[in-house]
């Protein structure tokens, strides 16, 4: 691997650059501050972070518009460099003096210390990254969609998985990614994003609290289990995360009278942290509410004021989710697929329906011992993707010790305005369960740790105790952490180790996907039973969950109707996942899942085994006795998932 | 002038440390009992041979 990575690098730093000349051209800065006032770190960010939401919204559009190719994507790319070559030199000049001021700018042992860790911690997640897909969100849609739409040629409506219906702005640049090299760049785009969030982190701090702090709120965050975990992945959470805290830094700016135009800036990103996940919309609620409450300081009061700040706010943030909402019209009639809204006729895609009834069924009896728990996990965190052991600790300490305590209620309100608003609209069990949704709350609160730790070391005549207790918990779990993830895959990037047989070692199912490639004809669709973890992004076939209809079928002869009706010509069974009860197959995870089929019977009539491996069987489904009888009107075709 | 007011307090400090130390035992006896070594740890020893 590691001779292919210069080059996946070249491509996914030319589009990074391209994305922050883009920004800077549409933000007017044309004229770089660093000549007056040195690099501005907060302005880079608000430049990349506008050209990687335009970059991904003209991604989108020309997809929809039938351009989805390796060469249009190089003439966007190149045209994107020539157009704005002057804004790009500029980012790049200011990006290196700025790194060159932050070495020199290191003062002290503790200091050296923060950065060895920060950089090895880079390291490590960059090998931990660079290896082929293997994380279950990345394989079921993050990676496949793109490629589903590479291999289509356009941007068009692939009813098959409900979170295709989820806004993509992410997933866009990984198309490009994937268009012009592969997957890998894909990957390496995300990593990039977790040292813009670290980035972003230290701008925050330094811009509106305290310099000496930036460093230990960067390295405390970029040191999370979280963010290492997700370092590692094509997983989209850190893009959300990135504009979420650019989101937050513009409203702060914004209170501290930067004009509409910050506010602006902040509704947009908000609306880009909500286009590339459905969870976003806590950054949309929490940045409006923030809008409408508060005021910059040559504002005077007024609800007519109010209402029209957050009119501006929600505006710009309709200008980088609404594509999305578009395409979803388009697709489907329903801008909020695959959601339903029964007041306005919009139908639900059955994959939510399904999940929504696992769900709810979950959420039925909660005993008060499992909330507890739960709240637990979501506050001192998972360990593998929780906040680590030092956000929350030294947080007390930074509220005591931060400088601007306006700006640190503007940035706690913001923080559990999120928190709040996802925590009150999750189901059960995703509220205690996936930290991940909670990394913006999270993030932010790095800063007030990294001022804990700072204030700590002011405080204390003997600041060294102090400080090897955090350096001590930075090296261990959260280093380790990192250091353990990259050292399992350095084999594989020194190429010791095959794709193929690493590839073979962490995914259970592998061997389904290769022997299908080898064995199904093309166009087969094949549908799993019980789990879509079936890394959908290494099979030729699309793969498909099932209907309600489908898991509801009974009898032999009407099940097969059925999949005759929806052209599948193969089933994926999860067998360990279904346990006989009452006559029904109950999921052991997910009652949403439930199936009703006679096995038995199925085996003897419609179903041929073809391969066995870890629990799962793929079959054939065989028509014989149906095709004489059954007209199937679209042969194998999309159809039925909207109900 | 105090940079810090709140920095003459004895008391704010306390707290900070008491906050710290709670959080700080509370994670790693989450941590010492948690899918890290069910998952990670004793997978990699076992493989190493150290177990």
């Amino acid at each position: 691997m590691i001779r292919t990575l210069p080059v996946d690098l070249f491509w996914t730093v030319w589009m990074i650059l391209a994305s922050a000349g883009i920004g800077r051209k549409a933000l007017g800065a044309a004229r770089s501050s660093a000549d007056e006032e040195g690099p501005d770190a907060h302005g880079l960010l608000m430049s990349l972070g506008s050209g990687l939401a335009i970059l991904s919204l003209l991604v989108l559009g020309l997809g929809m518009a039938g351009m989805v190719s390796r060469r249009g994507y190089l003439i966007l790319l190149a045209a994107a460099s020539v157009l704005c070559s002057r804004e790009i030199l500029l980012v790049l000049r200011e990006a290196v003096r700025l790194a060159g001021l932050s070495i020199r700018g290191l003062s002290g042992r503790f200091e050296v210390f923060l950065a060895a860790v920060l950089l090895s911690a880079a390291a490590a997640n960059l090998i931990f990254n660079y290896s082929p897909p293997t994380q279950a969100r990345e394989m079921l849609y993050d990676l496949t969609l793109p490629k589903i739409y590479l291999q289509l040629g356009r941007i068009r409506d692939v009813p098959d998985q409900k979170e295709f219906y989820y806004p993509m702005a992410v997933q866009m640049l990984y198309l490009m990614g994937m268009g012009l090299r592969s997957a890998l760049v894909a990957k390496l785009l995300h990593f990039f994003l977790g040292l813009a969030c670290a980035a972003a982190v230290a701008a925050v701090t330094r811009r509106f609290f305290r310099g000496s702090a930036a460093l230990p709120a960067a390295v405390i965050f970029y040191l999370m289990p979280l963010v290492t975990s997700l370092s590692g992945t094509a997983n989209i959470d850190l893009g959300t995360l990135f504009f979420g805290l650019i989101a937050f830094s513009s409203l702060a700016l914004w209170l501290e009278g930067g004009g509409t135009k910050a506010l602006a800036l902040a509704g947009f990103f908000s609306g880009a942290a909500l286009g590339s996940k459905v969870t976003g919309i806590s950054v949309v609620t929490a940045g409006a509410a923030l809008a409408f409450f508060l005021r910059s300081p040559e504002e005077p009061p007024g609800i007519s004021r109010a209402v029209r700040r957050t009119a501006v706010f929600l505006f710009a943030a309709g200008l980088s989710v609404g594509p999305w909402l578009v395409r979803n019209a388009v697709f489907t009639g329903n801008p909020l697929a695959p959601f339903a809204v029964p007041a306005l006729g919009w139908k639900a895609h059955e994959g939510a329906l399904i999940e929504l009834r696992g769900l709810e069924k979950a959420a039925g009896n909660v005993p008060a011992s499992e909330i507890l728990r739960g709240t637990r996990n979501l506050l001192v965190g998972d360990i593998i993707f929780g906040g680590g052991p030092l956000v929350l600790a030294f947080l007390l300490a930074g509220i005591y010790g931060a400088d601007g305590k306006r700006n640190l209620r503007i940035l706690l309100a913001f923080a559990l305005a999120n928190f709040a608003v996802l925590l009150l609209a999750l189901p059960y069990p995703h509220r205690f369960y996936e930290n991940r949704y909670y990394a913006l709350t999270t993030g932010l609160l790095a800063v007030p740790a990294g001022l804990g730790l700072d204030w700590f070391g002011r405080v204390f005549k003997s600041k060294g105790w102090v400080r090897g207790l955090a350096g001590a918990c930075l090296l261990f779990p959260c280093l380790a952490l990192s250091l353990l993830f990259g050292a399992r895959r350095i084999p594989l990037f020194l190429g010791f180790q095959s794709q193929e047989s690493y590839l073979a070692e962490k995914l259970p199912f592998y061997s389904h996907a290769v022997y299908a490639n080898k064995n199904l004809p093309r166009g087969s669709k094949v549908l799993m039973l019980g789990s879509s973890d079936a890394h959908a992004f290494y099979w030729d076939a699309s793969l498909v969950p099932p209907s309600l209809e489908l898991l509801a079928g009974r009898d032999p002869e009407d099940v097969a109707k059925l999949l005759w009706g929806q052209g599948i010509t193969h089933v994926l069974y999860f067998e360990g996942f279904y346990r006989r009860e009452d006559g029904a197959l109950k999921h052991t995870e997910n009652s949403g899942l439930d199936l009703h089929w006679d096995m038995p019977k199925m085996r003897a009539s419609h179903l041929a085994g073809l391969f066995r491996s870890a629990g799962v069987i793929l079959y054939r489904v065989d028509y014989s006795d149906l095709s004489d009888r059954v007209h199937n009107p679209g042969g194998i075709r999309f159809g039925g998932n909207f109900g | 002038m105090n940079e810090y007011p709140n920095l003459s307090t004895r008391r704010a400090r306390l707290w900070a440390l008491v906050w710290m130390a709670a959080f700080l035992a509370d994670y790693f006896l989450q941590f010492f009992g948690s899918r890290f070594w069910r998952d990670l740890a004793l997978p990699l020893l076992g493989r190493m041979g150290l177990k």
